[in-house]
């Protein structure tokens, strides 16, 4: 039944985000197959749900509004662009104030320029503010799952071990100390 | 730290005539970082960013104007909101979409294509699709991932005498299972395996192509003017163009596109219907045969879809959908029956089954159980499924109603009611929740009574939908229940409340 679920939404910080530059080819048998990448801890992503705080916010659309959010958790920055398609989480962005608590589920948008650089950001299905209860919440969640995917990593149980060793050297001390940091930060 | 940089704003400002107190400054930056735990390079972003605004200053002015950019290659944008330079050819001309855009289209030199917007109250002279140009100072943008380059009033056109060299446009021959490029020009043979019904005049004719290898979606353009394609026979397409939209290929017609019918009948994937049980359906696009039972009756959203639930079986339960040009009986919530030529589909990462003319139904005598148990679920509430918030109930038949009509008795005068459909995820696993009145009450803090008030000021039952969204979304709840299908019934919730530092000392001593 693992294809027919919906899509777990991962808890990943914006500094492991960032760092990701592995993303899986599409399954070409199946045209709506999911967009995945592949995290420095292993994650396989494809939704994400993250907490953060609005830093800037910019209307860069012509015709229609066409949003471009940053939300910040204590290891960085997620971008957030919401347009005509997402009018409920459009409204959120327009309406909200800097800075703000922000909730947001959505998928991992990925481009790869030219020269190979793979930038990701966040297509959001639903934003909503929030408080600062449920950001330490978050943060609390998310680095317990990073600490435990690095486990994973280390232990060689990883279902994306391979992927890992080949792509990212398995630099897991780095994401130890994001997650460490981030969580002595809530302190 | 926060000083110095607080400081070096203030100077910064002062610069550009805009005098800022150093206090305000701080205190911003010391709130961000403090309360608010973003990086400190963030909160001074995010400082800078709300005073430009408050004085009317653009980030360009702030961070150092642009003057002159040397030409750049096409492939070396990789940014937005920066201003470039190109020498390039125009490949494309695109109708324009909007009356403030006064040209659209594509760009290319030797590295590349880029989508190029020229704006109408830029002013600028009108460009020749094939001419070579140098445009200077244009600003770049992005859509999601995709970049583009914007003319404005400062850009500046010259046409070259040199012709710029673009990559290969040529369209080749692929199979459909090639199809992993948007913006690609291709030539298919295949069949047609499905027309669907065309939901905007612009649209001639949309539905699914085949070859040996897939099936893709195509999308016929209505200004494109070319012949009309019959369901099931096998054509050679040249010169259509890839597309891409939320992950999923399609193929598109235009004007330069050609259809020549073959002779030869193109073979798709096999569609000799095998009978599966629920759980084994993980691949869209193939016909099946099912013995399950009518679990759920949903709403109707579309006249074209007659019936619409859930179906199970030992295995599991599946979405179906019934149109209403198929033509078959009626089907019964908690009846089980043999379904015969059923055809999968995928939407969402989700399967489900779909009638079409040639699929039968046939009610059985035995009862088929569909599975049952109780659980406990934490997670965050991600999405809310429509359906939800201030709903009518048919009062015979219990059943939901749409746009005041029950699928079954027709125009009744329905009964208000509450409830959510709620998806809930903790990172691992995603669960569907469902709450009674009583729940969606208390969890929502919006009575029934409340709920209808609401509606009636508003002229519309979303607004009691909208704020439950508002007020739910995006937080942490603990709940028990049953489990029906997909669905916990939700019998108690509650928010995970407290400040967590417990639970983050005793993390950090497990791992430091």
């Amino acid at each position: 039944m693992a294809s027919f679920a919906r899509e777990v939404a991962y808890r990943i910080f914006a500094q492991e985000l960032r760092d990701t530059t592995l993303v899986l080819e599409r399954d070409l048998e199946d045209a709506y197959a999911p967009q995945y990448v592949v995290a420095p801890t292993g994650a396989k992503v494809n939704r994400v749900f993250v907490v953060g705080t609005l830093t800037d916010k910019e209307d860069i659309g012509t015709d229609a509004e066409y949003w471009r959010a940053r939300i910040s958790d204590p290891t960085g920055t997620f971008f957030v662009y919401a347009g005509q398609y997402q009018p409920d989480a459009t409204r959120v962005i327009a309406d909200a104030e800097v800075p703000s608590f922000l909730a947001v589920v959505g998928k991992v948008g990925v481009y790869t320029t030219e020269d190979g650089n793979i930038m990701t950001s966040i297509r959001p299905e639903t934003i909503t503010v929030v408080d600062a209860e449920t950001r330490d919440r978050w943060v609390l969640e998310t680095a317990r799952q990073t600490l435990d995917r690095i486990k994973e990593l280390e232990a060689e149980s990883s279902p994306s071990i391979e992927m890992v060793k080949e792509h990212y050297s398995l630099d897991t001390e780095q994401y130890r100390e994001m997650a460490i940091s981030a969580l002595e930060s809530m302190r | 730290m926060i000083q110095e940089t607080s400081e070096q704003i203030r100077k910064r400002f002062l610069e550009l005539n805009a005098k800022i107190e150093p206090q305000e400054i701080e205190r911003r930056i010391r709130d961000l970082v403090e309360r608010f735990k973003v990086p400190a390079a963030e909160a001074e972003r995010s400082v800078v960013s709300y005073f430009l605004r408050e004085h009317g200053l653009k980030r360009e002015d702030y961070y150092g104007t642009p003057e002159g950019a040397a030409p750049i290659q096409i492939s070396d944008i990789d940014q937005a909101e920066q201003w470039v330079n190109i020498r390039a050819k125009i490949t494309q001309l695109w109708d324009s979409t909007s009356p403030s855009i006064d040209q659209v289209g594509l760009i290319g030199d030797e590295t590349g294509t880029i989508k190029f917007v020229k704006w109408t109250k830029s002013n600028l002279p009108a460009l020749v699709e094939g001419k070579s140009y140098s445009l200077e100072n244009m600003t770049t943008d992005e859509w999601e991932g995709r970049f583009s380059v914007k003319m404005n009033r400062t850009t500046r056109i010259s046409e070259l005498d040199e012709e710029i060299a673009t990559p290969d446009m040529e369209a080749h021959l692929v199979s459909i299972d090639d199809i992993n490029e948007s913006n690609k020009w291709i030539n298919l043979n295949a069949k047609v395996t499905q027309l669907w019904d065309s939901e905007h005049e612009s649209i001639d004719q949309i539905g699914l192509i085949g070859d040996e290898t897939g099936t893709i979606k195509f999308v016929k353009w209505a200004k494109s003017e070319l012949a009309s394609l019959v369901e099931g026979k096998s054509y050679s397409f040249e010169n259509l163009t890839t597309d891409e939209f939320e992950e999923r290929f399609s193929v598109k017609f235009n004007k330069s596109s050609s259809i020549n019918e073959l002779d030869e009948d193109i073979e798709t994937p096999d569609m000799e219907a095998q009978l599966v049980s629920i759980d084994g359906i993980n691949e869209s696009n193939k016909w099946i045969n099912l013995n399950a039972k009518v679990t759920q009756l949903w709403d109707s959203e579309h006249e074209s879809i007659d019936q619409i639930g859930l179906i199970g079986d030992e295995t599991g339960t599946i979405k179906f959908v019934k149109w209403a040009k198929s033509e078959l009986a009626s089907l019964v919530e908690g009846k089980s029956y043999s379904f015969e030529n059923l055809i999968t589909d995928e939407f969402e990462e989700r399967f489900s089954v779909k009638f079409n003319k040639s699929s039968s139904i046939n009610e059985l005598d035995e009862d088929i159980e569909v599975g049952y148990s109780t659980e406990e679920f934490t997670g965050a509430m991600v999405h809310i499924q429509d359906g939800s918030g201030l709903i009518r109930r048919c009062p015979t038949c219990n059943r939901a109603l749409m746009k005041g009509t029950c699928m079954t008795h027709g125009n009744v005068d329905g009964l208000h009611d509450l409830r959510i459909k709620a998806v809930m995820d903790n990172g691992t696993i995603v669960q569907e929740a469902l709450f009674n009145r009583e729940i969606t009450e208390n969890i929502s803090g919006i009575p029934l009574d409340e709920a209808k008030e609401m509606a009636v000021d508003a002229l519309d039952h979303n607004v009691v939908l909208d704020e439950m969204k508002r007020r739910l979304l995006g937080r942490y709840y603990t709940m028990t229940g049953s489990v029906l299908d997909r669905y916990l019934l939700v019998e108690s919730v509650q928010l995970v409340e407290g400040n967590p530092d417990h639970e983050i000392d005793s993390l950090l001593a497990e791992v430091t």
